[in-house]
């Protein structure tokens, strides 16, 4: 059942959080502070924003200790289901963003949790996604239409680095769905083990994705694929892996980097280029945003892999 | 012609049969069309055969084999078992699939059986990883999820080489269990003390350690009995005649009540109990010692095991110690006060848990602060050495300590240290010559990877030779990327133009970025400059 | 109202099973969403106040059963259950609409602004701060309260805003001229209405 929405399909939602960033930021980023690593940032202008979690940084008020922004511990929050499923927002005094933790009582790096105590006595906690961390946590406060992904799906991770946005999409999809969690180095892949431990539906996978043979054992089909390598070939990184591990009609998410591909060119060509890439390799690309307020000159691009034609009723 | 399809899953090798493949056409397209309706598909492949593996070990190895396209003799025998016979001479009549061609060119080599890997293979084989669980019926549905994590966790864990010994969580464990413990024996003493007092008041003024009065609440039960024929007993455990003869005094004037066997036979149970407690705290102690030695031995051999789990455990992992830096760890324990002071514009505390070690204790009162700080310093770098350092050997943390005390000894009477740069050299022979793993001959080349400690220390060796006094570090002539902190680039340059001696690379140094995970050079050279300016000033002006 | 969960302390009726047949749902949900296996037989626990007579109508019992399936979001936002409103908690939601006004100094994106439409699916929850923010975000015991209007009520910084805009509106709302006059007292039917804006 879809969760009911107040104030126009989801978008317009609730305010920031106003951390004491910086006064001196860049350009329009002057008012207001943004919270994580003390950015002074503007009001969200996107349509669709909700706003993101402050990243808990010590305070740089000078003098004061640091004290953090509206969401201290020990505040009050209400709790609601978000448009996209597995996903809630957390109300206060300000707005985060947050998953269901599959691991109660555990904080996989050091975020904030919420912890809600149901009317007939059982305790339900949920983890603040932070934007400023996770590249699926912007593109979806940057108002992307569906990630596709949902509580039973089966993703493939690549690019996981130590696991902190993994948690997030392994919470996502709950105990039914699974999350194969790819990532080359070594040091981070030993983070992404020991979270793995914990969490049973994440496969770690110490591999190269530029090689999906060689972890092909590993993996079954997958409904959506995303990734975050930040390579310069990754269009044909996910082209291969998809072409071993996504069904047809799946869908991809894929987090571009405009200085990782090519840095001399601007930003826009660099990600009108990769979607021709993409187009050229059987994928589909639905819709393309900016995670402008939380990374610079990054994109992600959604869209679908080998699309069935539509059959033509005989008339 | 028949095409068999191979399929390597978690549960095991499955070999398909594409029969069907005259009635969908043999391109991909067709193909692909079928693939999404099991019952089409199911009539274009079946199953042909299916070997689950013995053991997890035995499923590693298949994985292992098959990452890098090697055929192993399970899937030869396999192979050779399900297949049609492969006549000497006669052209097969079956060609097999594979997914990859580089395994597929081995199992030609091996069994002489004709492999293909085109995308037409492959989009069969699309088609059987996604029904897959439907083809084999012993299957249940949960079973190919719950074999593939096994096998992925142990295949990542081979890969990190996730090490059981080198696990932080056991010492973080044992210091826990250790400070309860040792409340909890306290009270059981104190609750023995008390009740065996009624019986034998006179007893806990003559002896004053725990152990010992259990253990001799234990021996003499009932103090009616006590006479002269134990007292080989009671000297045994007290080891000392006199004390001996006294308790025996003692026990015949006794003003305490007498107790009934019973009662008796409950005091020495428990008794026992705070004995067996004490000798395990004492096992837990030697535990926490060696499994230090196994995580941390520079750390250890530089502060002490104690404290050194101790700050482990406060960071809450040895990746998390050696992450931070090193003013942090000079107030790890302490920050209340911390805080405290930040928010009322105090002074900030200058020690936390280090203090605990003995180098503080053993420093005067002015110079408690300076100690504080040159011994976090240096296990800042004992436990990053720890943390990411393939090699385990405590010649660094040995070298470190004897650094520490040299710093002591010239707070105490102007004993002028070693210079950094030698006893790093002698601590990487030691290491060189212990682990054998140093190749002391390589010689320098440029690198832009990550500093490793053979290269520091050949670029140190170089520069070394270069010049005598100079305050090179080692690793400066590398390009490196990654963090540093802007202050110790300051310090380095400033440093450096004291003595008066530009060093090329040095001056490139100091705007290049570095790894926090640098070699102690830099960072040991730093606190050398800064504090001892005075005496390299005069040696570089001879 | 149709009560479908027991709350204590809230409201008493006696439950007639004759006439409220959806009420029963509320001792049913004890058990889970197993249709009951026989109509006739009812543990102790399954009784209320020891009247409940299974209806024989069957599409009485499908009505029951219906009624028993618990109000949720479904698995797809992990059923997250939908919580009785009481007025605490309308006050809360109520403030939530109303956040731009609480501080002068912060403003928030337009939401929905219908006053009195409330989510149906929400929980209330407390933040729980991670290890490392010990000393810098975290509200202190005393400054913990039992819900978000408390909160923002025993806010120091927010009191005087709110102090001197409640008084701005009082004298805006005080009637000019000869009306004045006539505010008799606590007694006066006018002053209260006046009092109400």
């Amino acid at each position: 059942m879809r969760a009911p929405m107040r104030g126009g399909g989801g978008r317009g939602g609730g305010g920031f959080s106003g951390g004491r960033g910086d006064g001196s930021g860049r350009g329009g980023r002057g008012r207001g502070g943004f919270g994580g690593r003390g950015r002074g940032g503007a009001d969200m202008t996107r349509g669709g924003g909700r706003s993101g979690g402050r990243g808990g940084g010590r305070g740089r008020g000078g003098g004061r200790g640091g004290r953090g922004s509206g969401m201290k511990g020990g505040s009050k929050v209400v709790v609601e289901p978000h448009r996209h499923e597995g996903v809630f927002i957390a109300k206060g005094k300000e707005d985060a963003l947050c998953t269901k933790n599959m691991v109660p009582g555990e904080a996989v790096y050091n975020e904030k949790r919420i912890s809600v105590q149901n009317e007939d006595g059982t305790k339900v906690e949920y983890r603040v996604w932070n934007p400023f961390r996770s590249k699926l946590a912007a593109a979806v406060l940057g108002g992307v239409d569906n990630i596709w992904m949902k509580p039973g799906s089966k993703v493939l991770y690549l690019g996981a680095a130590s696991g902190t946005t993994v948690s997030h999409v392994s919470d996502l999809v709950g105990p039914g769905g699974v999350v194969y969690a790819v990532e080359f180095s070594h040091r981070s892949g030993r983070d992404l083990v020991n979270m793995a431990k914990k969490r049973t539906n994440v496969i770690p996978i110490i591999e190269d994705a530029r090689h999906p043979a060689k972890y092909r054992m590993l993996v079954g089909m997958v409904d959506v694929i995303f990734s975050d390598v930040a390579q310069p070939d990754q269009a044909r990184i996910l082209a291969l892996n998809a072409s071993y591990f996504l069904k047809a009609g799946g869908y991809f998410v894929i987090s571009i980097k405009a200085n990782c591909i090519d840095s001399t060119v601007p930003a826009e060509a660099v990600f009108a280029s990769e979607v021709k890439k993409l187009q050229a390799e059987q994928f589909k690309p639905m819709e393309q945003v900016t995670l402008e307020p939380f990374e610079r000159d990054h994109a992600c691009v959604v869209g679908a892999y080998r699309v069935p034609k539509k059959q033509k009723p005989a008339s | 012609m028949a095409l068999y399809l191979l399929y390597e899953s978690a549960s095991g090798y499955g070999l398909f049969l594409a029969h069907g493949i005259d009635e969908i056409g043999q391109n991909t397209e067709a193909v692909r069309n079928s693939v999404n309706d099991l019952n089409r598909f199911g009539k274009v492949v079946k199953l042909a055969a299916f070997n689950p593996f013995e053991s997890a070990l035995d499923a590693l190895n298949q994985q292992n084999a098959v990452s890098e396209g090697q055929m192993t003799d399970e899937l030869r025998n396999f192979l050779e078992l399900s297949l049609p016979k492969v006549k000497e001479g006669k052209k097969p009549k079956f060609s097999l699939g594979v997914a990859e061609s580089k395994i597929g060119s081995h199992i030609y080599e091996e069994t002489k059986i004709p492999c293909q890997s085109n995308e037409f293979v492959l989009e069969l084989i699309r088609g059987v990883r996604l029904h897959f669980d439907r083809f084999i019926e012993n299957l249940k549905p949960g079973d190919l999820e719950k074999a593939q994590l096994g096998l992925g966790h142990s295949y990542s864990r081979a890969k990190v080489k996730f090490n059981v010994n080198r696990v932080d969580n056991m010492v973080i464990q044992a210091i826990f269990l250790l400070d309860t413990l040792d409340k909890d024996v306290n009270s059981f003493s104190m609750r023995v003390r008390e009740w065996y007092s009624w019986h034998f008041p006179e007893l806990v003024k003559i002896v004053n350690d725990n152990y010992l009065y259990a253990k001799l609440a234990k021996f003499i039960e009932d103090k009616s009995e006590l006479s002269e024929d134990k007292l080989e007993g009671l000297v045994d455990i007290l080891g000392d005649e006199d004390k001996a003869k006294e308790v025996i005094e003692a026990a015949k004037a006794s003003m305490g009540q007498d107790l009934s066997p019973i009662d008796l036979i409950n005091v020495k149970m428990f008794a026992q109990r705070v004995m067996d407690l004490a000798e395990y705290r004492k096992k837990l102690y030697d535990y926490l010692v060696s499994k230090m030695s196994d995580i941390a031995p520079n750390l250890a051999a530089l502060i002490g095991e104690v404290v050194g789990a101790r700050l482990i455990s406060h960071a809450g992992s040895l990746t998390n110690l050696a992450k931070c830096p090193s003013s942090t760890l000079q107030i790890l324990g302490a920050e209340k006060a911390l805080f405290r002071a930040l928010k009322t514009k105090g002074n900030t505390p200058k020690y936390g848990l280090i203090f605990h070690s003995s180098f503080i204790g053993r420093a005067s009162a002015k110079n408690k602060g300076r100690m504080a700080r040159y011994l976090a310093n240096k296990c800042s770098i004992a436990s990053r050495i720890d943390c990411f350092s393939e090699s385990s050997g405590t010649s660094f943390g040995d070298k470190l300590r004897e650094q520490v005390e040299e710093r002591l000894d010239f707070y105490d009477k102007g004993v002028a240290p070693r210079k950094n740069i030698d006893v790093m050299k002698a601590a990487m022979e030691n290491a060189a010559s212990q682990g054998g793993e140093m190749d002391v001959d390589k010689a320098s080349e440029p690198s832009s990877k990550k500093s490793k400690k053979k290269k520091s220390k050949d670029n140190d060796d170089e520069k070394a030779d270069d010049k005598e006094n100079a305050v090179a570090n080692g690793d400066d002539a590398e390009p490196k990327s990654g963090k540093k902190k802007k202050k110790r680039a300051l310090e380095m340059e400033s440093g450096l133009t004291e003595n008066g001696k530009e060093n090329g690379s040095s001056a490139e140094n100091g705007t290049e970025k570095k790894k926090k995970k640098k070699s102690k050079d830099v960072e040991t050279d730093v606190a050398a400059v800064s504090e001892g300016k005075k005496k390299k000033k005069k040696k570089s002006a001879d | 109202m149709p009560e479908e969960k027991k709350i204590i302390g809230l409201t008493w009726e006696p439950k007639l099973p004759s006439l409220l047949l959806g009420k029963k749902s509320g001792s049913n949900d004890k058990s889970q969403n197993v249709p009951e296996t026989s109509l006739v037989y009812k543990s102790n626990s399954e009784l209320i106040d020891g009247l409940f007579v299974p209806p024989n109508d069957p599409k009485k019992v499908n009505k029951l059963l219906k009624k028993q399936v618990k109000d949720t979001t479904g698995k797809n936002w992990f059923d997250m259950p939908a919580p009785t409103l009481t007025p605490e908690l309308k006050k809360d939601l109520k403030l939530l609409k109303l956040r731009n006004v609480i501080d002068p100094k912060r403003h928030y994106k337009k939401g929905d602004s219908k006053l009195n439409t409330f989510p149906k699916y929400f929980q209330v929850g407390t933040v729980v701060e991670p290890v490392s923010e010990y000393f810098t975000s975290r509200l202190t015991k005393k400054e913990r309260k039992p819900t978000l209007a408390d909160e923002l009520l025993s806010d120091k910084s927010l009191k005087d805003y709110r102090k001197r805009k409640v008084r701005e509106i009082e004298a805006k709302n005080q009637p000019g001229g000869v009306d004045k006059w006539k505010i008799k007292g606590k007694a006066s039917w006018k002053r209260a209405k006046q009092r109400r804006h």
